[in-house]
């Protein structure tokens, strides 16, 4: 019985494997959404530095080189002259800067690109702290208020850049797991291939097993590609929980099997469950906060992420890889009771699904 | 002509019958649109509020009348803060009397632990004109957390400006004054007009679905039927490869000016935008992108013969090229490979032409480059196609 079930999980592990297909959606479809989400989020390399263009009236009382020495005090910031207002206005719009800086008389005037709809909140604070820095400098200003920004959590600091990761972590195991039960019950009923097996002295239960395991090495291979490569590329590391990290992966899943499991009730050709499962992943990556974060959603859409295990899965990662403060409680609970479920819908489907194609 | 009419209508059929072909090639470019128009427009502002808890110090040292403390002068501004328009921004949570400070501090750090707070503001004990700090604790996993700490460090500099003041440390006059705006950046009659992100976005849908017709819709079908050895029976009858060609073509503009009139219909209907999509110039330019695209696919149809790898390509061209080009955001700041992508990339140029042409921003690319980056896809596809294509590549079916 068991060497029926290990035959035939390295049997079909390295059928799923040989899928080209597969292999694209479950291994490099994360790695390429990590290449140009990592990239559009990170502050650091493959993003140009913020540059700041620099035009001074003839009223100006500013000095040239007390703005300069500001902004060179800022690492993240280089300027440029210009000789027109135009001319930074053009470069703006073209996205050659950031923000043009016109002084005129004593006062700043900053301006923006409104396209730059995601960078202009820091591209402000910037500018603004530019501004506080010259007062400073100039009249010897004193801070008596200080702030101290305090993470809470023992956690070295989060962002969307770091929330990502987890994020598309959670993505490739909804795309190694989604689609395996319609795989199973369905696509190899209408093929005939559960048919041939129910021939055979193989059990059903020791087949459905090796199916479902045979998920899990491409589950964890995709884990170890994101993780790999967001250490070499983007220089990202994180305090993983390791106890719970394997686990949590094999777990997710399952989870994600439930969810195809789910879809098999009521699919009733191998194509309407790819297809449907297809469309529900595709609703989950928007609104389970892995590319954007789920507060910037309408309250109406905020309410549809909680019914999204893909919402669940891509939390209890962020708590587990050290992205965001662990709560035992709440992660235990929550995929727990998803765990449940899923086994439980996928124990129904198996129950309820003939062997002979209908 | 009959021939073609019928390949049309097969195609019609097909897509009409098919309720996920409907939603992928109908329905999904319209929820992609609202999407990205409402969380890059900010359209969702009205749903954010920051929640703020307030920590008073359990005492205040040294609150003689000439030297006020800096709870009270926080306290200034929370009021002032809530009484203006800006008060539907945040929501301040303060110690009820019979709690003290410490069972206060408690509840509300595991507010922020389950997300019901943004932050806590700690306040100092101290008084002018001795410097103290306040404490600003946040969650560093969300988004609105940060952005309240950012708020609120701007409120504290303001603050320290008003002490200044105060202080007769400088005068207003004498600070340097600052203010921002943003540029126009609106084509329309030359007049300014403030920016919209769905306006933005428009011309990028309609330019993915282009991208989604030429290189998924056409190389699936015509892959799939291929594969099945359907075109192969198709041409041993009197159909010729270019009646089946111009049958399907025509399903495929068909199709294309459907999206086109529901994402317009869409974004009048839902963000109330009416943008001039049926000017003479826009059109030319929408039936060279859609040109570019098919032309794309065929090319992917010459150089990869099995169905099984003309899904995966067509998935792995399609993706960089709709994410790497602004067709959904900005990606001009990108270096490296990926700013190479960028630069080659006949989508970055086919967007920028369009977004020009409807006045909704120019183009940061030249015109002629708007037009040549594209063609040359377009022309070393078509003829690579030429060279390589065939309706039934051999020993595949």
């Amino acid at each position: 019985m068991f060497k029926q079930y290990l035959n035939n999980t390295k049997i079909l592990s390295l059928a799923f494997l040989r899928d080209k297909e597969t292999v694209f959606y479950v291994l490099v479809l994360p790695l390429l959404f990590m290449l140009i989400f990592g990239s559009l989020y990170s502050d650091g390399e493959g993003r140009h530095q913020d540059r700041v263009l620099l035009y001074f009236e003839d009223t100006a009382t500013i000095s040239q080189s007390e703005i300069e020495e500001v902004i060179e005090s800022n690492q993240g910031l280089s300027y440029q002259h210009i000789n027109s207002i135009e001319e930074g206005e053009q470069l703006l719009r073209d996205y050659e800067a950031e923000t043009l800086l016109r002084v005129n008389g004593d006062g700043l005037e900053f301006s923006y690109n409104p396209a730059r709809i995601q960078d202009n909140p820091a591209i402000e604070q910037q500018s603004m702290a530019i501004a506080r820095e010259l007062d400073i400098r100039k009249y010897n200003l004193e801070t008596y208020l200080q702030t101290e920004i305090i993470d809470t959590g023992d956690f070295a600091g989060s962002s969307q850049f770091l929330s990502l990761f987890p994020g598309l972590i959670a993505l490739g195991l909804a795309s190694s797991g989604l689609f395996v039960i319609v795989e199973l019950f369905i696509y190899h009923k209408e093929k005939g291939v559960l048919k041939r097996m129910a021939a055979s002295p193989l059990s059903r239960n020791s087949f459905t097993f090796a199916l479902i395991s045979s998920r899990m090495p491409a589950s964890l291979l995709s884990t170890a590609l994101i993780l790999v490569s967001s250490r070499y590329i983007f220089n990202v590391s994180f305090n993983i929980n390791w106890f719970l990290f394997i686990p949590y992966i094999i777990i997710g899943t399952v989870i994600m099997m439930g969810l195809g499991a789910l879809i098999t009730l009521f699919a009733t050709t191998a194509d309407s469950g790819f297809q449907a499962a297809s469309i529900l992943l595709t609703v989950m990556i928007f609104f389970s906060g892995i590319y954007f974060p789920i507060e910037f959603l309408p309250s109406y859409f905020q309410q549809v992420s909680r019914f999204l295990p893909l919402t669940y899965l891509a939390r209890g990662l962020q708590q587990i890889m050290g992205v965001s403060q662990l709560d035992p409680t709440s992660l235990a609970m929550e995929t727990g009771g998803l765990l449940i479920l899923s086994i439980a819908l996928i124990l129904v489907v198996s129950k309820k699904s003939s062997w002979v194609a209908d | 002509m009959l021939a073609i009419k019928n390949i049309f209508l097969k195609h019609l059929r097909k897509q009409l019958r098919d309720r996920y072909s409907i939603f992928w090639n109908l329905v999904f470019p319209l929820v992609l649109l609202t999407i990205l128009a409402l969380i890059f427009g900010g359209q969702t502002g009205e749903d954010i509020s920051f929640d703020i808890s307030i920590a008073r110090p359990e005492s205040v040292r040294d609150t003689s009348e000439e030297n006020q403390s800096y709870a009270m002068i926080i306290d200034d501004v929370i009021r002032s803060i809530e009484e203006s328009e800006d008060s539907r921004w945040f929501q301040f949570h303060h110690q009820d009397p019979e709690q003290s400070a410490e069972e206060f501090i408690a509840q509300e750090e595991e507010f922020l632990e389950s997300g019901d707070r943004h932050l806590i503001l700690k306040i100092p004990e101290g008084s002018l004109p001795e410097p103290d700090q306040i404490e600003i604790y946040r969650q560093p996993g969300s988004q609105l957390s940060n952005i309240a700490a950012d708020v609120i460090n701007s409120i504290v500099t303001e603050i320290n400006r008003e002490i200044n003041i105060a202080e007769g440390n400088v005068s207003r006059e004498q600070l340097i004054a600052t203010t921002s705006r943003q540029i126009d950046v609106s084509l329309s009659n030359g007049e300014e007009d403030s920016f919209s992100m769905a306006e933005y976005l428009v011309p990028g849908i309609i330019l993915f679905t282009f991208l989604s017709s030429g290189v998924e819709v056409l190389v699936g079908r015509i892959s799939s039927m291929r594969a099945r050895g359907i075109l192969r029976r198709y041409f041993a009858t009197p159909l010729k490869p270019i009646q089946y060609f111009a049958g399907i073509l025509a399903f495929i503009i068909v199709l294309s000016i459907v999206q086109v009139l529901l994402i317009h219909g869409w974004s009048i209907f839902f963000f109330d935008i009416n943008l001039d999509l049926f000017n003479f110039d826009f059109i030319f330019y929408m039936v060279f992108a859609l040109i570019v695209s098919v032309s794309m696919g065929f090319m992917v149809l010459s150089l990869v013969k099995s169905k099984e790898s003309v899904g995966v390509v067509t998935q792995a061209l399609t993706y960089p090229m709709a994410f790497l080009s602004g067709i959904f955001f900005e990606v001009t700041g990108m270096t490296g490979i990926l700013g190479l992508i960028v630069a080659i990339n006949p989508m970055t140029y086919l967007v920028n032409g369009m977004r020009d042409i409807l006045g909704v921003y120019p183009s940061p690319t030249s015109d002629l480059l708007n037009l040549i980056v594209p063609a040359i896809w377009m022309i070393g596809s078509i003829a690579i196609s030429l060279v390589k294509f065939s309706w039934n590549p051999g020993g595949d079916s």
